[in-house]
């Protein structure tokens, strides 16, 4: 037999025992704690716990989402306040004009970052490879080769040549002279 | 006649006849606590009256001794009232009062853990009880011979020890729906939780019980 099945059929057949109480005088002795209870009585039925629960749960989303929305506004005043106050502190360095920052700064500083941040990412050009691609290709197009430049060269060009002499009479003059 | 507004089915006990009986209840349980709530302080009486033998058995079956049943049950009905406007018009009344006297027997049991000097005796009962030691009737079988009804007896009190030894959930879930007679879904409600939670408590209670009584229970056969 199911151990289950057999504590459900011995447990109806052995029934708890009796609580040996006087009914009466049980209930006497609450009734009396009950009368004694200060404080307000019983507070009213209050309806709106019968509300549904989604009822609730829309309410506890709805303000959840006031609360994010919120928090985000915050930020970006806080972000802006950090912005205008940062000016302020670079105007009194003489950084930037103190006239760039009369106005509504707070309420159009984050917009004008933004605009900005738009305009510089618009405006980024390629990598300097790239630039270094497209100046060969049109140095390619016009026929010109550019000119090679090493920085240890050493074969010296006429010119240098003639230089390095100038120096050695201009040295050996001096060291007539001073003799 | 039966009243019109009959709705809801409980299970209520009765004192006198030791059995748990599932009873239709009426809304007359929700009038009686408008009735409170409106300020007749008196009508409580009928709730005390109708109630008080599921209470007493409830704490009685969690805490094992007629005393600290008597004052969790009390303590309860009293803690019903503080917050019977809390009560929600299409709940049972047993249920919550139900779950009151859980909260109320654990609170118990940790104040009797508190006190050291106090021992806790399992299935004590009411002093005018000669048959102490156990939480249930002993029904002895006239055909039974004598060494039956003894083992029988043995087990009636080994039984009481170890629903008294299981962790407090375990034996809550386990009192409430094989001794009480609680569907799962009811005893859920009254332990606030879920229906899985009060199985897999019976479950390992189940475990416990077969575990302690091996040799009772090879006896009859399990």
């Amino acid at each position: 037999m199911d151990v289950a099945v057999w504590f459900r059929t011995w447990l109806h057949q052995h029934p708890l025992k009796d609580p040996a109480v006087d009914r009466a005088h049980y209930t006497a002795e609450i009734m009396a704690r009950v009368r004694a209870v200060h404080g307000p009585a019983p507070v009213a039925s209050r309806p709106w716990l019968q509300i549904p629960r989604i009822v609730f749960a829309s309410a506890a989303v709805a303000a959840g989402i006031a609360v994010t929305i919120g928090t985000t506004q915050l930020s970006h005043q806080r972000l802006a306040a950090r912005v205008v106050r940062d000016s302020h502190l670079l105007a009194s360095l003489g950084e930037v004009d103190p006239e760039l920052l009369a106005g509504d700064e707070i309420s159009t500083l984050p917009q004008e970052a933004e605009t900005i941040d738009t305009l510089q990412l618009a405006e980024t050009g390629p990598s300097d490879e790239q630039w270094l691609k497209q100046t060969l290709q049109l140095l390619d197009q016009v026929n010109e080769s550019p000119t090679e430049v090493s920085p240890v060269n050493d074969s010296h060009t006429p010119s240098d040549e003639n230089w390095l002499n100038e120096l050695e009479m201009l040295d050996e003059h001096e060291f007539s002279s001073s003799s | 006649m039966q009243p019109a507004a009959l709705q809801a089915k409980t299970y209520d006990t009765h004192l006198e006849s030791n059995v748990i009986l599932p009873v239709v209840m009426a809304d007359s349980d929700m009038d009686t606590i408008r009735a409170v709530l409106s300020g007749d302080v008196n009508r409580y009486a009928e709730l005390v009256d109708k109630y008080q033998g599921l209470a007493l058995r409830l704490a009685f079956s969690l805490l094992g001794n007629y005393e600290d049943a008597r004052d969790a049950s009390q303590e309860a009905f009293v803690n019903a009232y503080r917050s019977l406007g809390r009560f929600r018009a299409g709940a049972r009344f047993s249920t919550w009062l139900y779950r009151i006297v859980v909260n109320e027997c654990k609170d118990a049991r940790r104040h009797r853990a508190r006190q050291p000097m106090v021992v806790a005796a399992v299935g004590e009962a009411a002093p005018d009880d000669q048959d102490s030691g156990s939480l249930f009737v002993d029904v002895d079988d006239p055909a039974a011979s004598p060494s039956d009804q003894l083992a029988n007896r043995e087990l009636s009190h080994r039984l009481s020890e170890a629903i008294a030894e299981l962790p407090m959930k375990q034996r809550t879930a386990f009192v409430l729906h094989h001794v009480h007679g609680l569907p799962l879904a009811e005893a859920a409600e009254v332990m606030g939780c879920r229906v899985g939670t009060v199985k897999a408590h019976i479950f390992r209670a189940t475990e416990h019980l077969q575990d302690t009584l091996r040799p009772w229970l090879a006896r009859e056969g399990v």
